[in-house]
């Protein structure tokens, strides 16, 4: 008996050949390396491929600064994005470290500027009530405790020296190395860890006596 | 604490471990920021391409305002020095042709405590050991031991012709460079002694000598008199000296001194009336030292004496010391009493000593410093008898463990 051929099979599903249109081959995004050599030679065009590479580490790193996506967070992106586009134009990016850790210091440093200068802000304008108090709110639940010890933390170290601020907020939150924060701030490790220790003490000084 | 259980660094990496939500928004919302984003990246990267230009226009503009100045420098340098200097940069003395600027000079060879004196500037300069550009004004003193050598380019309408001179500095000598166009001398020689070799005019307190060949200008100080003494004596060549309004025209192997200017020793310069000219002991503190003459020589006889002088000078300027040696032994030999003997031992001295020989021009000096205790080139001749860091006194008292002779002459 002979098999019966493809076409004679009732309700079988015909397969045909169709010509395949032209493949758009996506280019690769560039690397690390080609970027920022573009925007050491000011190619604007590298704008767009930078923000695609870098927002989520901008804007995660201004959220852990801030605890929250404040009003003005959009600002604050486009902030941080200049001035990365700016020290990497300038050759201040040694390239010891990976492109996404720059931007975290960088973003760091935007955000904790930002906090500072609302903390100030602040006292010029409602002295009578403490910054943090306001900033925390009601306590209530052992959530909201957290929650609001988080936000005391953060007042207190937008109240620090900038430069100590920045070491802990880097080490401690961000997690990054001494080492890696010896290059980002552009100081000797030994230097790093030593704002580091003082940072801790000072924090630590700190928060005892707003208990 | 707030929050009792936890301590700062537990509550900063807390900070760390929130979760950070994703980020939920219209995507316009996110267009629109993104746009904003791009567009300030760019705006920034434009920014610091102009700045970056400016900066590199900036560095253009210095390093052509800095390679503008160096240059006007060089050439302001170049134009303001004394040619004298400008041919020492090519590798020659004063080559021929060399742009001349009247009172400038080249200071060499200055050893022993050779100071320059600026004119208008506050502080001297040790000249010791370096090239010194000599411009007009400028004063040059030498030490109780010191000596130095003047390049001079000699001015074009002195009296006598254009030309380049060199001249020794004895010890103990001041003078100040001068303008031949303004006082009639390229040196004003104030005290001292200067050895001339060339074409030069030198101007002494009291008289202006100028001349062409090898000849000495010498100004000492007469105490008794209180007044200063000119003398000079030609080895070669002609010299012209004017004083107190008359002209003396001296020859090879005259001398002539303020002391005692006489009429009879002006041109024609005879060799028998040049030894009449020559100062008297009484009054000369460098003829004294001398050995005078029994009987003046004839004319012959100072004409083969200077012949032999002017043979051995020639052979020193070829640089060919043992000709120059050769000859000085035949006029010492021959003319032992010659008023050109004190000369001769000098010249001989200094050619064993230029070729190496400086045991024998040690033995000349000593010899020489017995024979001319006051005599021109005394301290040229201790610097010889000194030993290489050697101290006067040990050499003194070498010399007085000596021969009778030094011994009775060493001071």
């Amino acid at each position: 008996m002979a098999n019966p051929s493809r076409s004679q099979i009732a309700g079988a599903p015909r397969l045909r050949v169709v010509q395949a249109g032209p493949v758009e081959a996506k280019a690769p995004p560039p690397s690390d390396e080609e970027l920022i050599q573009a925007i050491e030679n000011c190619d604007g065009s590298a704008a767009d491929a930078l923000y695609e590479r870098l927002f989520g580490v901008v804007d995660g790193t201004l959220y852990r600064v801030f605890g929250r996506r404040e009003v003005d967070h959009d600002d604050l992106v486009q902030t941080a994005f200049e001035q990365i586009v700016t020290t990497l134009a300038r050759r201040k990016y040694a390239r010891a470290c990976s492109l996404s850790t720059w931007a975290s210091t960088i973003a760091s440093h935007v955000g904790l500027n930002a906090l500072r200068a609302r903390r100030r802000e602040r006292r010029v304008f409602d002295r009578g009530v403490s910054a943090d108090a306001e900033r925390l709110g009601p306590v209530s639940g052992d959530g909201e405790s957290r929650e609001s010890a988080r936000a005391e933390i953060r007042g207190h170290l937008a109240a620090m020296a900038p430069e100590k601020a920045t070491t802990l907020f880097l080490h401690d939150v961000l997690g990054h190395e001494l080492a890696e924060i010896a290059v980002m701030t552009g100081v000797s490790v030994s230097a790093a860890q030593s704002r580091l220790v003082r940072g801790r003490r000072e924090l630590q000084d700190r928060v005892r006596g707003s208990a | 604490m707030t929050h009792p259980e936890l301590r700062p660094e537990q509550l900063l990496a807390s900070l760390g471990d929130e979760p950070v939500p994703p980020l939920v928004e219209e995507p316009a919302a996110a267009a629109l920021r993104r746009k904003a984003v791009v567009k300030s990246m760019a705006g920034a990267m434009r920014r610091e391409g102009t700045r970056r230009d400016r900066a590199r226009t900036r560095l253009r503009v210095l390093a052509a305002v800095s390679l503008a100045a160096a240059l006007a420098l060089v050439v302001g340098k170049w134009a303001w020095a004394p040619s004298t200097s400008r041919a020492v940069a090519a590798g020659s003395a004063v080559p021929a042709g060399a742009p001349h600027i009247e009172g400038s000079g080249l200071l060499k060879d200055a050893t022993g405590g050779v100071i320059v004196r600026r004119d208008g500037a506050s502080s001297p300069i040790v000249a010791d050991g370096v090239e010194t550009a000599l411009g007009l004004g400028d004063e040059v003193s030498t030490g109780a031991e010191a000596r130095a050598r003047i390049e001079l380019s000699t001015a074009v309408g002195t009296p006598h012709d254009p030309g380049r001179a060199e001249l020794d500095v004895a010890p103990a000598t001041q003078l100040r460079m001068a303008r031949a166009s303004d006082v009639g001398a390229d040196i004003a020689l104030v005290l001292g002694r200067l050895s001339i070799v060339g074409s030069s005019a030198i101007a002494s307190p009291d008289a202006t000598v100028s001349g062409r060949g090898t000849f000495e200008v010498g100004v000492h100080e007469d105490r008794a008199a209180g007044r200063t003494v000119t003398s000079v004596v030609v080895t070669e060549g002609t010299v012209a000296v004017e004083y107190a309004g008359a002209r003396y025209e001296l020859g090879a192997g005259q001398r002539w001194s303020s002391d005692a200017p006489k009429a009879d020793s002006a041109s024609p310069p005879e060799p028998a009336a040049a030894a009449e000219t020559r100062p008297t002991p009484a009054r000369s503190a460098r003829s004294a030292a001398g050995p005078a003459p029994a009987t003046p020589p004839s004319a012959s006889e100072l004409a083969e004496q200077n012949r032999l002088l002017q043979a051995a000078l020639g052979a020193r300027r070829r640089g060919d010391d043992a000709s120059a040696i050769r000859s000085l032994d035949e006029l010492l030999s021959r003319f032992p009493t010659s008023p050109l003997a004190q000369e001769a031992r000098v010249e001989r001295m200094r050619a064993l000593e230029r070729s190496g020989d400086h045991a024998a021009a040690a033995r000349d000096a000593r010899r020489y410093l017995a024979d001319h205790r006051d005599g021109f080139a005394r301290e040229e001749a201790k610097d010889v008898v000194l030993p290489p860091g050697g101290s006067r006194q040990s050499t003194v008292e070498s010399r007085e463990s000596g021969s009778g002779k030094e011994k009775s002459s060493g001071r």
